[in-house]
């Protein structure tokens, strides 16, 4: 019992500490195995992640940490889960992939998932201008190429 | 949620997403350091001196520079502040605030760019091939084409092709292949659509070597109203498609001939029913020859009985035809010409459940236009 209320400090890039509790940490593959290798100091310097962000994930994994150990009424929680997902990946594109590198950094399975898929569902349906502009990506197709490549991709562009 | 700051003294720094907060205590810091005047004046005030007012500016810049987070270029253009600064420097900020994301982008490790392309359907993969060359060489990989192919492996489709009448093309349109959860319910299935045209008067037939990772089309050409090779009655002609070679199995009888070939768990049946081809909602059950050995020519028979709710499900009036059988134990039948509504029912002759899906998103149907139905359709996007 005394081992779940154990608090944990991860220190941001910034060297801002944040306490949580060892449950929410060992939601970070990368700390778990720390523990798990004797590296029990309180804290742990979080280096490649900025505060902002490991706010977020420590937010993401608090909550999901939470849900967990609710006992029964497990369709519900699952749905409020799924509803908390869906609200906390709702953040604008470079914050997004801010969040979707600490989480293959920390190795948060179920945030590193759920990044990816919500990059791929803005992608799905747009136009390859659409997609330029929200990345902010450079055409670097002369006219001459580019009509090439859309000949052969035209089928991708009918309705 | 603006939730997370980063203190700097008294202040916090600017990050991308705490802008709303920032501003107005950024504007306190100026005024109390007597440095608001460039965030609210346009123009330089009259009787300052041009020196002062530049140095003034350049103070009230560094400030901010000071208090912005350097992970994350600022949101600054959208402050209105009329800090008097070179074009260069103001052409500089907006480009690096502008190429931050494709930075980030281009940040992720390769494996993780290929696991989020990897979850797009081919259409958009085809699309962003356009988007730019370095899209177009990560899209185009061994490792990305290869696990995008896994993954289409791991959740086969159903793909539809709708023949125009009296013309050589065909619109395809493909959509999950629907589970059998609880039988009785109605899912509804979108489909998406893509076009493509054929070739008339040919036979053709796709396989795919999963040693060589081939696909492989054999095409047979009609001459003189005959199949120019081989024409064989009481026969099933295979076609090897790793070696490409021919052989042939005999039926067991002339009654085998009005049948459906399908891959029933890995081998080759042939479905028969009391109405050729198809079934109808007062049909209660159909026989299916099994090949048990090739070299044998060995066939064994089985009798599937429709469960009584098959009446209730099965709209009266479509005629079911034989699509195949999924690794899930369902028989999946479809009907070739539609009425406006398009229908694929799925039993499950383990569970004894049948359940109709409506495929929407392939618009209306006119009654002449034949609907032909596939299974366990893969994408791959080597080939687009």
């Amino acid at each position: 019992m005394s081992e779940s209320n154990k608090k944990i400090s991860l220190i941001s890039s910034e060297g801002e500490a944040f306490e949580v509790s060892e449950a929410v940490a060992r939601e970070f593959e990368i700390v778990a195995h720390m523990l798990e290798d004797g590296c029990s100091g309180s804290s742990i310097p979080i280096t490649t992640v900025d505060s902002n962000i490991l706010g977020k994930v420590i937010e993401y994994c608090t909550k999901h940490v939470e849900v967990g150990n609710v006992e029964g009424n497990s369709e519900k929680a699952e749905k409020d889960l799924e509803e908390f997902d869906k609200r906390f990946i709702a953040v604008e594109m470079n914050t997004l992939f801010s969040l979707i590198l600490a989480a293959n950094y920390l190795n948060v399975k179920g945030l590193l998932n759920i990044g990816c898929q919500k990059v791929a569902d803005t992608i799905k349906d747009m136009k390859p201008e659409e997609v330029r502009s929200i990345f902010n990506i450079e055409n670097d197709y002369t006219p001459a190429e580019e009509e090439v490549v859309r000949k052969e991709n035209e089928w991708a562009f009918q309705p | 949620m603006e939730a997370t700051v980063t203190f700097e003294g008294d202040m916090f720094k600017l990050t991308t997403d705490n802008f709303s907060y920032w501003k107005p205590m950024m504007e306190d810091h100026f005024y109390c350091k007597d440095l608001h005047e460039p965030i609210i004046i346009k123009d330089k005030p009259e009787g300052k001196d041009d020196k002062a007012w530049e140095i003034l500016n350049r103070k009230a810049v560094a400030v901010i520079r000071l208090m912005k987070k350097q992970a994350f270029p600022s949101t600054m253009t959208s402050w209105g502040l009329n800090v008097s600064e070179s074009p260069q420097t103001i052409r500089r900020r907006r480009s690096s605030r502008l190429s931050a994301i494709d930075e980030l982008l281009r940040k992720l490790p390769i494996d993780l760019i290929i696991e989020i392309f990897s979850r797009l359907p081919s259409k958009s993969i085809a699309r962003c091939r356009c988007v730019s060359k370095w899209w177009a060489s990560v899209l185009l990989r061994p490792d990305f084409t290869e696990l995008f192919f896994t993954k289409s492996l791991a959740r086969p489709q159903l793909l539809f092709a709708r023949q125009k009448e009296g013309e050589n093309e065909a619109i395809f349109f493909s959509s999950p292949q629907p589970n059998n959860p609880h039988h009785d319910s109605s899912p509804i299935v979108t489909a998406i659509r893509h076009k493509r045209k054929w070739e008339p008067d040919m036979r053709t037939f796709l396989g795919y070597d999963p040693v060589e990772k081939q696909h492989k089309v054999l095409a047979m050409i009609r001459q003189d109203d005959r199949v120019a090779e081989h024409q064989a009655s009481n026969m099933v002609a295979c076609f090897d498609v790793r070696s490409e070679k021919y052989n042939f199995v005999k039926l067991m009888g002339r009654e085998m001939l009005d049948a459906t070939l399908i891959n029933f768990q890995g081998k080759l049946a042939s479905v028969r029913t009391p109405m050729r081809y198809c079934l109808s909602e007062t049909c209660t059950s159909f026989e299916m020859w099994i090949l048990e050995d090739p070299e044998k020519h060995e066939w064994s028979k089985r009798i599937f009985n429709l469960p009584p709710m098959w009446k209730d499900i099965v709209v009266a009036g479509e005629k079911l035809y034989f699509v195949g059988v999924t690794a899930t134990n369902e028989f999946v039948f479809s009907v070739d010409f539609p009425s406006d509504i398009v229908h694929v029912y799925c039993y499950n002759f383990v569970k004894e459940a049948i359940t109709r899906v409506e495929i929407q998103g392939m618009g209306m149907f006119k009654r002449c236009s034949k609907l032909f139905t596939f299974l366990n359709h893969v994408e791959d996007v080597k080939v687009i």
